[in-house]
């Protein structure tokens, strides 16, 4: 799914000659590499758990379009996509074969920027999903149902984490 | 190779922060009504140099394209126009009622070739 993700990236930014698709190409392809190397995991969580994770990392695409015509307010929504983005590849690449979507224990990760962020991954995507907050009031109600599903899953990964 | 794709992923970030606020201050620029309307008469002038010309004649020997030294064939001619198009809109500020008519259903055809989304 990653791959295709990446694929779809790609085209995207062959289209548009947007250098941040390509972040999104080298993310979806890390990603898609590391699940297909990644480490069998030592403990999981319940099943409601995965099924909560999921949905949570869909939420993203229900976002509105914009309603501002402020370029302003693009250009502050276009940055924080690549810094929330940055800090998601960064934080994909450091965990490396332990990643996945739903909380489970394939090793703890301390370094790099994991040292300075306990969750920079969610951290990443409430960055770049604030961004679409400030083209569309809407999209606050979506962006606090996210963040909170995103304060619940690093809660259970720190629980099942803690408990190995 | 971890720290190599955590540095191509600094490099691209920071190519993509330069190309959007580059991308920002071209568009909020100051577009001059004049200028870009003789840019644009000029540019359907070269349009119509070219295509009575036809396409076995060089762009860079007919006489207005020594202005635009940066076409040198049909896609870019049609690209530098749509792009000149788009400037005189946003001289005359005309960009909000751009976006609300490429909405409408005759632009469908643009629309589904421009956002297929991610």
């Amino acid at each position: 799914m990653m791959v295709g993700f990446g694929i779809v990236a790609f085209y995207r930014w062959q289209q548009t000659q947007l250098i941040f698709f390509l972040l999104l190409v080298l993310r979806d392809f890390a990603a898609g590499y590391f699940f297909f190397k990644r480490k069998p995991a030592q403990s999981k969580g319940p099943r409601t758990l995965t099924i909560l994770a999921y949905a949570s990392s869909a939420i993203p695409l229900l976002y509105f379009g914009s309603t501002v015509s402020s370029k302003a307010l693009f250009l502050a929504s276009d940055l924080l996509a690549i810094v929330g983005f940055l800090i998601v590849v960064l934080a994909t690449v450091e965990l490396g074969t332990s990643i996945g979507i739903s909380p489970a224990n394939r090793g703890l990760v301390r370094s790099g920027i994991y040292r300075y962020i306990k969750h920079p991954m969610y951290s990443g995507y409430a960055v770049s999903e604030f961004g679409l907050v400030i083209l569309n009031p809407l999209n606050m109600a979506l962006f606090i149902i996210s963040v909170s599903l995103y304060a619940f899953r690093a809660k259970s990964e720190n629980q099942i984490l803690k408990s190995f | 190779m971890k720290k190599t794709i955590q540095a191509l992923a600094l490099v691209l970030a920071i190519g993509a922060t330069v190309q959007t606020i580059r991308a920002y201050a071209d568009e909020t620029g100051f577009f001059s009504v004049e200028v870009e309307e003789q840019r644009m008469s000029k540019l359907i002038e070269l349009r119509k140099e070219v295509t009575a010309t036809g396409e076995a004649i060089p762009f860079a020997y007919t006489a207005l394209s020594e202005e635009f030294p940066q076409i040198a064939n049909h896609e870019q001619l049609n690209e530098a126009i749509a792009r000149q198009a788009l400037r005189y809109l946003q001289a005359i500020g005309a960009e909000d009622a751009l976006i609300k008519v490429i909405k409408q259903p005759e632009f469908q055809s643009l629309r589904s070739r421009g956002e297929p989304g991610i």
